[in-house]
């Protein structure tokens, strides 16, 4: 093999520089995200060397799903099911109150477990499968009842607490932030005399990812977390090579394929480096836990969330994950059923027995593309820590508000990408159906937690709101129209000029108008119209809305039409004749749609009284 | 107790190189043996990637490894082309308009068995075939219907047509023409791959020299008359769906598209004149880092290839493909795991840098897609295209260690492919001649022991296609049995049929 490589195996071909490329290219190809980063449209060897690989671990990961059922019962019977159809790990959380150990006004969901429910669910686990308790405040009661359940015999068990996440997901803890690290350094002792491997330490992105924090801002949150972690838990006597082993760390992915393998490797490369110059460099690498995303799951066209759970499942495994939770694709309709969940669990038995994804370790090493992406967002995060710790550490940034804002800010500019269309969600801000099949899904149950405690220690909560929202909201809106008036309201599209020419403009207003749960019928401006109609939008290029648009906007006003629209760029001769607004790339779309629903519904309303 | 250092500081490059990360190496895992004979070790590193093929790789310049175009999807993605045809012209034009309002960019026309043999709808032999497995076309008024409303000039047509070409072809140009657009305006592509209908699809109708003389003929024609039009589609997907691994998919295709070069030299052309509109069809499987070496691989093969025929123009060394989602590898049974098996064979598809995509609904292997099924595989391209980022950047996995694949490996492992495809090129009789004999028919089930595939699948008949055996049947199936039939009330699935591509 040796004589082999040392032939160039395409003699007749000789390298090409990287500028013969540029020279071939325009300018301009780069993506802005808001991610923290800017995607390159290509990366070659020129962008030098690949920084250090996150340590090496033995490829493969362990199947697991993330569970908030209503109580024990419930929960008992639903993971052994799934244990029966190959789940590794459960991955529980409990309600947002017990985590908490405060009565909090944030929409609190979960598990309600006592340490009385854990011998119900060891025995409904096999000695295999792990179980994961995301137990924030609980989690001393909790852990000393699994150690007695268990034995001997634990599975890489976890009952977990980070302090920090709790607070900033519920924004109260009934304990102060000490007592919460008193709490943990107890619990994490109980774990290394129990000296079963119990990890009892989360460092945890997860909450921070919901609220609409970018990648960069992920990875800094999950490592200025794990220093706050070390540096509290060293006040309490548990100094950081004591404490390592007890610490998974717990991120989720949304679907950018890019970014997400970078963020995770980003954050294991940091950690990794954290580690070392912490002194607690030894023994295996830090188990990362990774859910697929919330935040971008939909509630419309609720099938796509299986090819984001595809996707994000392969970007988790390709970014080196160890446990892996591909949720439900129902799970933003309710509580996800037997098929939903098997499906999930089957997606990674796919992932991992018919396309070998477990077979390398970091097969995304060495790649120009994710070794620079890496890279930015390693760089980027690590300062944004930096910053923190100059503000007095992650506890500071959270307590005073200040983490909370930066995120929210992120948040934003990603809805406005979305509702301006440089973000798409398929199937719902995008090719939307109006006629999907509809899937009765029951709703979760929600007990009461029972804690009546307040908050003794009180931080802004981050939201947890998905992408579409505002977007599932102008589909309410219309349904809620359709069932007043007994159809769906309609949109008329009008080509102006030779509707051939007039395609691009018909299939960008038809697009627009079903994102608004408006039903498209195409017509001419001479047709006669129907007087159920009330939206028209004029579709055309340039020039034919610049010599036909005024009179056709006129004649439709003058049918009866009440908003006439322009699929194009605004002209006053069209604004003069009458046209209500004008769509194009880069509107506001849930601003615009969001008005024209007020506007229309509110008066069929009327008609309808 | 350690003292931790103050990380704040430290930058960026002060954490990197500080203390020497002396975390436990993972103890070294067997590799594992692919079906093609291809060890994959459980960690790459730099010393697997030869540095001169890669360091000097650029998008749009020959060899091409990094793809044929210098931008690729970051200015005009992959085209969602989806194979369907059924029924009747009306009934399939419905179909097809549906789907390019809903965000399909290309058509991919299936016509149904009678028409792949030639057959008249009203052939006594042909009863119970007419509409089944794709479009019926008997005449210029049927092609007429079929693209009714569909604006010729602006939408490229892929026909999957082999043995009755010359009608079809015949009858698509005219169609065009009644629509006022001239065949130079025509893009699109014709599958017209004859070779492998003899190694395992089957709908061939003459014997192998004749049929080799009609796609010189073609190729003459469409060189001079329809510029933008690919004159052939050279085929590897049938014979990964009749069994074959990547590496022999990858030698048959390639020595198959090397033996149509040469007919196209033997009718007289010059080799740049017809060699640029050759393109390919392969098929995409499970196992996605062997799908991605295997497309880039097969870009630098057909390069060499190319330059060793005499080719001087660099469109003629770039190899172009379409692409489709492996039929073989889904299952009957509990279906809609289908939905992440398609999905994950799109995600290589395109990290290979495919031209255009077929993605398979996940009720194929039961029944024609519905309009259901159908929307789901569309949208597994536009979420790939929309939302997974995979247009921003070219060739992410360009450079890895593991997935680029690199020249030890296709010399030793995927390098079997390079060359069983270089022996195939010096074999004596070539691909046509060895046809008949059934050398070739007998290769392509070549599996070696430890191969994850069916036994029998490959010898596909006329009367029974490929498409219809999933490998719902193969131990290998890892999602296990449904408790209980899991269609859900408010999705039906059609009457069974059979797919031809």
């Amino acid at each position: 093999m040796s004589t082999d490589d040392a032939k160039p195996l395409l003699p007749e071909f000789s390298p090409v520089a990287f500028d013969r490329w540029l020279d071939k290219v325009d300018d301009g190809l780069e993506t802005p995200t808001v991610e923290g980063l800017t995607v390159r449209p290509l990366y070659t060897a020129q962008d030098g060397e690949a920084g250090p690989r996150p340590p090496a671990r033995t490829p493969g990961w362990r199947i697991a799903q993330q569970y908030g059922c209503g109580d024990v019962s419930t929960l008992d019977e639903v993971l052994k099911r799934d244990v029966s159809r190959g789940l590794e790990a459960a991955w529980v959380t409990l309600h947002g109150e017990l985590r908490a150990g405060a009565a909090v006004s944030s929409a609190a969901t979960g598990s309600v477990l006592t340490a009385a429910s854990i011998p119900t669910l060891v025995e409904s686990l096999t000695t295999s499968t792990a179980l994961q308790l995301d137990a924030g405040l609980a989690a001393p009661d909790l852990a000393r009842a699994l150690i007695d359940a268990r034995g001997k015999e634990a599975p890489r068990d976890a009952v977990l607490c980070d302090p920090l996440a709790v607070l900033a997901s519920a924004g109260g803890l009934g304990v102060s932030l000490d007592d919460a690290y008193a709490q943990l350094a107890q619990t994490t002792t109980l774990a290394i005399e129990a000296g079963t491997g119990l990890a009892t330490i989360a460092i945890d992105a997860v909450p921070a990812h919901d609220a609409g924090a970018s990648a960069e801002q992920e990875v800094a949150v999950a490592i200025a977390t794990g220093l706050e972690h070390l540096q509290r838990l060293q006040a309490a006597g548990l100094d950081a090579a004591t404490v390592m082993p007890h610490i998974v760390m717990q991120m989720a992915v949304g679907g950018d394929l890019l970014v997400e393998v970078a963020k995770l490797r980003a954050v294991r490369r940091l950690w990794a480096r954290v580690r070392a110059h912490a002194g607690a460099a030894e023994g295996a690498p830090t188990p990362l836990w990774v859910r697929t995303s919330w935040r971008h799951a939909t509630v419309r066209d609720p099938w796509v969330n299986l090819l984001r759970g595809t996707v994000g499942a392969f970007a988790a495994i390709v970014g080196g994950c160890s446990v892996l939770a591909v949720q439900p694709f129902t799970e933003t309709l309710g509580a996800p059923e037997a098929d939903a969940r098997r499906w999930a669990i089957n997606t990674q038995h796919i992932l991992r027995g018919e396309s070998h994804l477990g077979a390398v370790d970091d097969p995304a090493a060495g790649s120009f593309a994710f070794e620079s992406l890496t890279d930015d967002l390693a760089k980027g995060a690590w300062a944004r820590v930096r910053e923190w710790l100059g503000a007095g550490g992650m506890g500071e940034v959270l307590t005073s508000g200040r983490l909370q804002g930066e995120i929210a800010e992120r948040a934003a500019a990603r809805s406005t990408a979305l509702a301006t269309g440089k973000l798409v969600a398929t199937g719902t801000t995008a090719y939307p159906s109006l006629d999907e099949p509809q899937l009765e899904v029951p709703a979760p149950t929600a007990p009461s937690s029972g804690v009546t405690r307040t908050a003794a220690v009180t931080a802004l909560p981050l939201s947890t709101r998905r992408l579409t929202e505002p977007f599932e909201a102008l589909r309410d809106r219309a349904d809620e129209a359709t069932q007043a008036r007994g159809r769906r309201p309609r949109a008329m599209l009008v080509p102006v000029g030779d509707p051939r020419r007039a395609r691009g403009q018909i299939d960008f207003a038809r697009g627009f108008a079903n994102v608004g749960g408006f039903e498209v019928l195409l017509m001419t401006p001479d047709a006669t119209l129907s007087e159920k109609v009330q939206l028209a939008i004029l579709c055309g290029p340039a020039e034919a809305l610049e010599a036909e648009g005024p009179a056709g906007a006129r004649r439709l006003i003058a049918g009866g039409i009440a908003r006439v629209l322009v699929a194009g760029r605004p002209t006053d001769a069209l604004r003069e004749a009458g046209v209500y607004d004008f769509i194009h790339r880069g509107r506001d779309v849930v601003a615009v749609l969001g008005a024209l629903q007020a506007d229309l519904f509110a008066s069929t309303s009327e008609a309808v009284r | 107790m350690s003292q931790l250092p103050d990380f704040s500081s430290l930058d960026y490059d002060a954490l990197l190189a500080g203390p020497a990360a002396s975390g436990s190496q993972p103890e070294a895992a067997e590799p594992w043996s692919t079906p093609e004979g291809i060890d994959i070790a459980a960690r790459y590193g730099a010393e697997q990637r030869p540095t001169a093929l890669h360091e000097g790789a650029m998008p749009g310049f020959p060899p091409y490894l990094r793809g044929p175009y210098p931008t690729m999807y970051v200015q005009r993605p992959w085209t969602v082309r989806q194979y369907a045809g059924f029924s009747t012209a009306e009934q399939s034009n419905a179909f097809y308009q549906r789907n390019l309002a809903a965000g399909q960019k290309g058509l991919s026309v299936a016509f149904d068995l009678a028409t792949h043999r030639g057959y008249d709808s009203d052939h006594p032999r042909v009863v119970g075939d007419v509409g089944m497995a794709g479009v019926a076309i008997d005449s210029i008024l049927d092609m007429r219907i079929l693209f009714d409303s569909i604006p010729l000039d602006r939408i490229s047509v892929s026909m999957t047509m082999n043995g009755a070409v010359l009608p079809v072809m015949a009858l698509f140009i005219l169609a065009a023409e009644e629509q006022g657009v001239s065949p130079d305006k025509l893009s699109g592509t014709i599958q017209n791959d004859i070779l492998k209908e003899f190694m395992v699809r089957n709908t061939f109708i003459y014997p192998p020299e004749p049929s080799m003389r009609i796609i010189g003929d073609i190729f003459a024609y469409t060189a001079e008359h329809m510029p933008k039009w690919n004159s052939i589609s050279v085929s590897g997907y049938h014979m990964q769906e009749a069994g074959a691994t990547a590496d022999i998919e990858l030698a048959y295709t390639l020595a198959d598209g090397l033996e149509y070069v040469r007919t196209g030299i033997a009718a007289g052309l010059e080799v740049d004149a017809f060699v640029p509109r050759i393109s390919f069809f392969f098929g995409i499987g499970m196992h996605s880092m062997m799908e991605v070496a295997k497309l880039r691989a097969a870009r630098i093969l057909w390069a060499k290839l190319m330059k060793s025929v005499g080719a001087k123009h660099p469109k003629s060394l770039a190899l172009r493909t379409h692409c489709q989602t492996s039929g073989w590898s889904l299952a009957a049974a509990d279906p809609y795991n289908n939905v992440a098996r398609t999905c994950v064979e799109a995600l290589a598809a395109v990290g290979g840098h495919t031209q255009s995509l077929h993605t398979n609904a996940f009720d194929e292997a039961l029944a024609l897609p519905t309009d259901f099924s159908a929307r789901i595989a569309r949208n597994t391209q536009l979420y790939l295209q929309q939302e997974a980022g995979l247009t921003r950047s070219i060739d992410p996995w360009g450079g890895s260690y593991s997935w680029s694949g690199s020249p030890t490996r296709w010399r030793g492992g995927p390098g079997r492919a390079s060359r069983r495809s270089s022996r195939w090129a010096a074999w004596p009789r070539p691909s046509s001649k060895a046809c008949p004999s059934g050398a070739s028919r007998r290769r392509p089930p070549a599996r070696r022991p430890g191969s994850t595939r069916g036994s029998s699948r490959w010898w596909g008949s006329t009367a029974g296609p490929w498409k219809t055996s999933p490998s719902s049947t193969c131990s290998r199936s890892t999602t296990g049995p449904s408790a209980k039939p899991s269609s859900r009330g408010s999705v039906s699935f059609g009457p069974s049929g059979t797919r031809w591509r």
